[in-house]
């Protein structure tokens, strides 16, 4: 019951009491209350419970405000702009004109955050997409397949476990190119392992239960038990997998390009920002501390939002 | 527990098996060796058909692959394209510098965890749990590279300027003093912090909920009413039982570091295994690349196999059969 409901319901009790106070006005009132009262959609009850974790609400609504500055903006300015050189302006400390300052060829280092952000970002959702595509598919089959199948997948997951993920991204980066795209697909291919091993995991405990067991008896071929019966029932782990991801990609990018190792000059991101602004810490410090404020705040807003969506999620919660 | 070991260790075997197909298959990727002598215009194509004999090119994948695997195994792992140097000997000159500064990381991280994590739990909801919850949510946030611009911004050049003693941004030791035990302290400083901030991040919200859990367990509450100073209370019994899981969470971090060595040994110019690492990814010279991918993935296997055993050694209720 929300608090709304509850208030309107008291307030009938309270009129209804100063009308006549007859007890069958009582009545009526808890039957208004079962007419009105619909019941919650799945999602009515998640958005519900997202919305007690403020901080998670505030998480949102910031990076939707940056998100829909670095990618409305784009429409209005244009790239050449951010990549404009003013060799009379450069270095300059923040000011009105330049509010986050210029950087060491005298670019505008806000319109660079803000078309370094889309790419960055875009990179960020992409990658962990791809990730929790090849994940839930690799846990899927594995968990559905056990012995043969599922000990080879999950063999070849450890092992990729055990390769320090920066080593072979940076590998595989410099193998088959450093344009954006192959960036995105080469972090989201490299970090499905561990939804991989979670999906593997909750359909391993939910195969044994009775409506899985149900769905078998009446015929239903494995394949849809999989996609049907037992997938669906592991979106909630693999949500709040997906939105740490996101962050988790956007500081694997940032990495890559700081090492100068990412995508390449003049395109920017946050992270190829940082790797010009170590020349010039002494004198333009503000070049280091814009692109790497705004990938904190970024991966601290992706965290906070995950952290709600888990309790959101929960389907053990009571409430 | 002899039998569990040797179990543990013939699952090792499979997955450095798997590690290196992986490994190989990369380089398979990266083209073909001879692609630069191909271009040679004094070479003839019997000069390239001598060359790919004498190099095994001529033969199957799977038996080159074989042939690879017992050289890797034979301590030759190839030859940088761009020194010449042999990769094994690049490899373990700067594996010690790497190990003092993932060792000096690891204590940083451990020690300051344990304390802010264990006051944090004790103290929760006080103002100063608080602040070290946010701060630890901000931690791991934290893109370690900048953290470390910030640091050097702050310890290094402002310091200067003010007349402060400040700390090196660079290097292993000061080259007109040369190599020393304090020297090299002095010179850690930044590079480790920097590289076990995130780390100390994640243990600080690991040990504070751990303890929390504990704290409120019937034998702690037994310890308490049998009159122990609360000191002895939280650090001989309720820590212990932490501290094994945090066990198993430093073994499960090394890849982590590792990876981060990479960053910040190129930053500080720390003279270790990542920073060879990048610098040959920098001039796409792929031996010491793929033999230091390798060697991590080694070490994390390791690392991962003496923590389990470590586990069972530690824990008396942990009974592998």
């Amino acid at each position: 019951m929300t608090k709304r409901q509850k208030a309107q319901i008291s307030k009938q009790f309270v009129a209804s009491g100063k009308d006549s106070g007859e007890p069958q006005v009582v009545a009526r009132a808890s039957q208004d209350l079962l007419v009105t009262r619909t019941p919650e959609s799945m999602l009515q009850l998640i958005w519900r419970r997202f919305r007690r974790h403020r901080l998670a609400v505030a998480s949102a609504l910031v990076l939707f405000v940056m998100a829909g500055i670095c990618f409305i903006g784009p429409i209005f300015l244009s790239e050449d702009a951010a990549n404009w050189l003013e060799f009379t302006a450069m270095r300059q400390p923040p000011s009105r004109e330049h509010p986050f300052g210029t950087d060491d060829i005298g670019r505008d280092m806000l319109l660079r955050s803000i078309f370094g952000g889309r790419i960055s970002l875009r990179i960020g959702v992409l990658a962990a997409m791809i990730g929790v595509t090849i994940g839930t598919a690799v846990g899927g089959i594995a968990g559905y397949n056990p012995g043969l199948l599922d000990n080879i997948l999950m063999r070849f997951t450890e092992a990729l476990l055990s390769i320090p993920r920066l080593f072979i991204l940076i590998v595989l980066a410099r193998v088959v190119g450093q344009s954006i795209t192959v960036i995105t697909v080469v972090i989201g291919t490299l970090s499905w392992m561990s939804v991989s091993r979670i999906v593997r995991a909750e359909i391993l405990s939910l195969k044994g239960q009775d409506f899985v067991l149900a769905a078998r008896a009446i015929g239903t071929p494995p394949r849809a038990i999989l996609v049907h019966h037992l997938l669906p029932n592991t979106v909630a782990p693999v949500v709040v997998a997906a939105t740490l991801g996101v962050g988790r990609a956007i500081i694997q990018e940032a990495s890559l390009s700081f090492l100068g190792l990412g995508v390449q000059p003049p395109t920017a991101t946050w992270g190829s920002m940082l790797f010009r602004a170590q020349s010039y810490l002494v004198d333009a410090p503000w070049i280091a501390i814009f692109p790497g404020l705004l990938i904190l705040i970024t991966v601290l807003c992706v965290n906070f939002i995950g952290d709600g969506l888990r309790d959101a999620l929960d389907p053990y919660a009571l409430k | 527990m002899t039998a569990y070991l040797v179990r543990r260790l013939i699952q090792v075997v499979p997955l450095l098996l798997i590690i290196s197909l992986i490994g190989f298959v990369i380089i398979q990727a990266t083209g073909d060796p001879l692609a630069a002598f191909t271009m040679d215009a004094s070479l003839t194509s019997d000069d390239i058909a001598r060359l790919r004999h004498k190099y095994g090119l001529d033969k199957p994948v799977p038996i080159q692959y074989l042939n690879w695997f017992k050289n890797m195994l034979a301590g030759d792992w190839g030859t940088s394209y761009h020194t010449r140097e042999k990769v094994v000997d690049m490899v373990f000159e700067r594996f010690p510098n790497t190990l003092v500064l993932v060792v000096i990381s690891y204590i940083l991280t451990l020690s300051s965890a344990t304390m802010l994590g264990t006051i944090s739990a004790v103290r929760q909801y006080s103002i100063l749990d608080h602040v070290v919850t946010g701060l630890s949510f901000i931690g791991i946030a934290t893109p370690s590279f900048w953290l470390g611009l910030m640091l050097i911004v702050i310890f290094s050049v402002r310091f200067k300027e003010a007349g402060l003693p400040y700390l090196p941004v660079g290097g292993m030791y000061d080259h007109r003093v040369g190599s020393s035990v304090p020297q090299v302290l002095w010179h850690v400083i930044l590079p480790a912090f920097t590289l076990s901030s995130v780390m100390t991040a994640r243990y600080i919200r690991y040990i504070r909920s751990a303890m929390l859990e504990q704290i409120h367990l019937d034998y702690v509450r037994t310890a308490r009413s049998k009159g122990l100073p609360e000191r002895t209370v939280l650090l001989r019994h309720a820590f212990k039982n932490v501290l094994l899981s945090v066990i198993t969470l430093v073994g499960l971090d090394l890849p982590f570091l590792l990876s981060g060595t990479i960053v910040i040994e190129s930053m500080f110019a720390w003279p270790g295994m990542g920073r060879l690492f990048w610098s040959s990814a920098e001039r796409t010279d792929i031996p010491p690349l793929m033999a230091l991918l390798l060697f991590a993935a080694i070490l994390t296997v390791l690392s991962t196999f003496v923590v389990d055993i470590l586990y069972a050694a530690v824990d008396p209720r942990i009974r592998y059969q």
